[in-house]
């Protein structure tokens, strides 16, 4: 039988249960809105806040989430306003899930990153899939880095794209990528366009692959164009 | 048309306004530039010479000491040299800089007023293959005024006219020669150029104004086609404006013609292109140092103290450690990926390691990538 006695007592467990059951929710709760630790004390409140809801959502989607850290620390150490940093967190978080659609969904991590910095110089989404396409199983990042360095040395983004993927094609390994880019570095750095370096050193590596492979790559024109090798 | 000399002028126009002149920011090299070629309005010769020095560093800003030295000469013995030199203070990206600077210049004939140093700033925005600029001049000028035509009686020799002359109806004008004027001038230029590959096209459209003097327009539209390195045809319409106010020979509307020679290399037209490169002399190296650590190595002769900084340093500089033979050095645990880097000499400015491939920064200019396998 149940009398008022009991009532309360049953009451008082209710509430020590429920505030048992609830506490842990309230800690975590608490624990989503605490900025990450790396933030803290780096970045205004707001804005770490703002960049935690943007790493927590990139970590809940299986995007990397340190580049989004370490682009909130880089607008920090560069004075960034705080309005830049959120903006650039959420750039590059677009950025990263657009470079993970079209590299793929079992891309490594680093592979999604360079993606990402590919697609902020300019390289299409297509392109990526490309070169996906070309490399399956093969690390993409090499081809990634060489096309953003040639980008940023005021190489047309197409004609970049173009040097890249036609040496993949043709077989190209990251060393040969690698000793491209010096190649054109060099020569943009002699005085060289850097239309014209990317076109002769192209079509010089080219020749190269088809030497180690003993073929003949296909004439053609003038321009990156020329390096195309079937 | 004049076409007894074939060699052009106004090298000064052509210069700057394709790069070889005030554009060349933020380089150490000497820049040398030859023009010759043809004007509608008479022939003649010009040189110009560039030459850039930079002094300091401040956080994103560059002192720079430059240099010009010009000259011209037209069929008709007409000869007009300057020689300036300016301290500048830049500041750039990739998408936006400028630059404010205070000029002293020496002219022949004096028709500047050599001690009164001029003011001159640039800001400029790019956008693809598209740049914004907009110039201010401040400067004080001596404008020359035309001889006032004097009649008056009694003539100012009296008793020298013949008898037959006549008082109140024969008058003598004589000229009253005017001493030049100071103008202190304000002149604002804006303009849009385009760059691709081989091409560069601009064009420019401003006022000059001062107190006392017409307003004076001036309007410039250039083009050059590069031939190959360091050699380039190059084309230019530009407006009149008075002699005292152009370093040219000519102050009438006139096309020009010419071959451009870029000695020390190309010019430079984006200051934060030239600004990430490091110095010539400096090596970088990457090694793996065992246990997921990486040994970072900047080879500079003749600095102090060097700094990295990175994503994997949360974007704090570190210090890296002398080490034997000008190298400086630091072994940082780096995880496997791809990451951002930078160094910088002493508090100068934070460069792409030497050899190191760029990528497109996320707050703009450039950053160097660094692959961890």
């Amino acid at each position: 039988m149940n009398g008022p006695g009991s009532r309360g007592r049953g009451g008082a467990a209710l509430l020590v249960g429920l505030v048992l059951t609830l506490a842990p929710l309230g800690a975590s709760a608490r624990a989503a809105e605490a900025p990450d630790p790396a933030l803290a004390g780096r970045l205004e409140p707001g804005v770490a806040a703002e960049v935690t809801r943007a790493v927590r959502a990139a970590r809940a989607a299986g995007l990397p989430d340190e580049p989004l850290i370490s682009t909130a620390l880089e607008g920090a150490s560069r004075g960034a306003t705080p309005d830049r940093i959120v903006r650039a967190v959420r750039r590059l978080a677009g950025e990263l899930e657009r470079a993970r659609a079209a590299l793929g969904g079992r891309s490594r991590p680093e592979e999604i990153v360079a993606g990402a910095s590919a697609l902020r110089a300019g390289i299409a989404t297509a392109t990526l899939g490309q070169l996906r396409a070309l490399r399956p199983a093969e690390s993409v990042v090499v081809p990634l880095v060489v096309y953003g360095d040639f980008v940023v040395r005021r190489v047309p983004p197409e004609r970049a794209a173009s040097a890249v993927l036609d040496l993949t094609r043709a077989g190209a390994r990251d060393e040969d990528l690698i000793r491209l880019r010096e190649r054109v570095a060099q020569d943009i750095g002699a005085g060289a366009t850097p239309v014209d370096a990317v076109a002769l050193r192209t079509r010089g590596a080219a020749l190269e692959l088809a030497a180690r492979q003993g073929a003949t790559p296909a004439s053609g024109g003038s321009g990156p164009g020329a390096a195309r090798v079937p | 048309m004049r076409w007894r000399q074939a060699v052009g002028l106004a090298l000064l126009t052509l210069a700057h306004a394709h790069g070889a002149g005030a554009e060349a920011a933020g380089s150490s090299r000497v820049t040398a530039a030859i023009g010759v070629g043809w004007n509608t309005s008479g022939g003649g010769a010009a040189a110009d010479a560039v030459g850039r020095l930079p002094l300091a560093a401040y956080g994103p800003f560059d002192l720079t000491l430059a240099a010009q030295a010009s000259g011209a000469s037209d069929a008709r013995g007409g000869e007009r040299y300057l020689v300036r030199t300016q301290a500048q203070l830049e500041y750039g990206t990739r998408q936006v800089g400028g630059w404010l600077a205070i000029a002293s210049e020496r002219r022949q004939r004096a028709e500047r007023l050599p001690s009164e140093p001029a003011i001159e700033s640039r800001v400029w925005a790019r956008r693809g293959r598209f740049t914004l600029t907009g110039d201010l001049l401040l400067q004080a000028l001596r404008v020359p005024q035309p001889s006032i035509w004097v009649t008056q009686w009694p003539p100012p020799l009296p008793g020298s006219w013949p008898s037959s002359f006549q008082p109140f109806s024969d008058v003598i004008p004589f000229a009253l020669a005017v001493e030049p004027r100071f103008v202190r001038l304000t002149a604002l230029t804006s303009g849009l150029e385009w760059s691709s590959g081989r091409w560069e096209l601009g064009a420019a459209s401003g006022i000059a104004v001062g107190a006392g003097v017409a307003p004076v327009r001036l309007a410039r539209a250039t083009a050059a086609w590069r031939v190959r390195t360091g050699l380039a045809v190059t084309a230019a319409a530009l407006s009149g404006v008075p002699r005292w106010l152009a370093p040219e020979l000519t102050a009438r509307p006139h096309l020009q013609l010419g071959l451009r020679f870029e000695l020390g290399g190309p010019p430079i037209t984006h200051i934060a292109a030239v600004k990430a490169a490091p110095p010539s002399d400096w090596s970088w190296d990457t090694r793996s140092a065992g246990g997921g650590r990486v040994a970072l190595r900047l080879r500079a002769p003749g600095i102090h103290s060097a700094e990295v900084r990175g994503d994997f340093t949360g974007w704090r500089p570190v210090k890296l450690q002398p080490a034997p033979d000008d190298w400086w050095e630091a072994v940082l645990p780096i995880p496997r990926g791809v990451h951002g880097v930078e160094i910088r000499a002493g508090s100068g400015r934070w460069r792409v390691p030497p050899g190191t491939p760029a990528g497109a920064g996320v707050y703009g200019g450039r950053v160097g990538t660094l692959v961890v396998e």
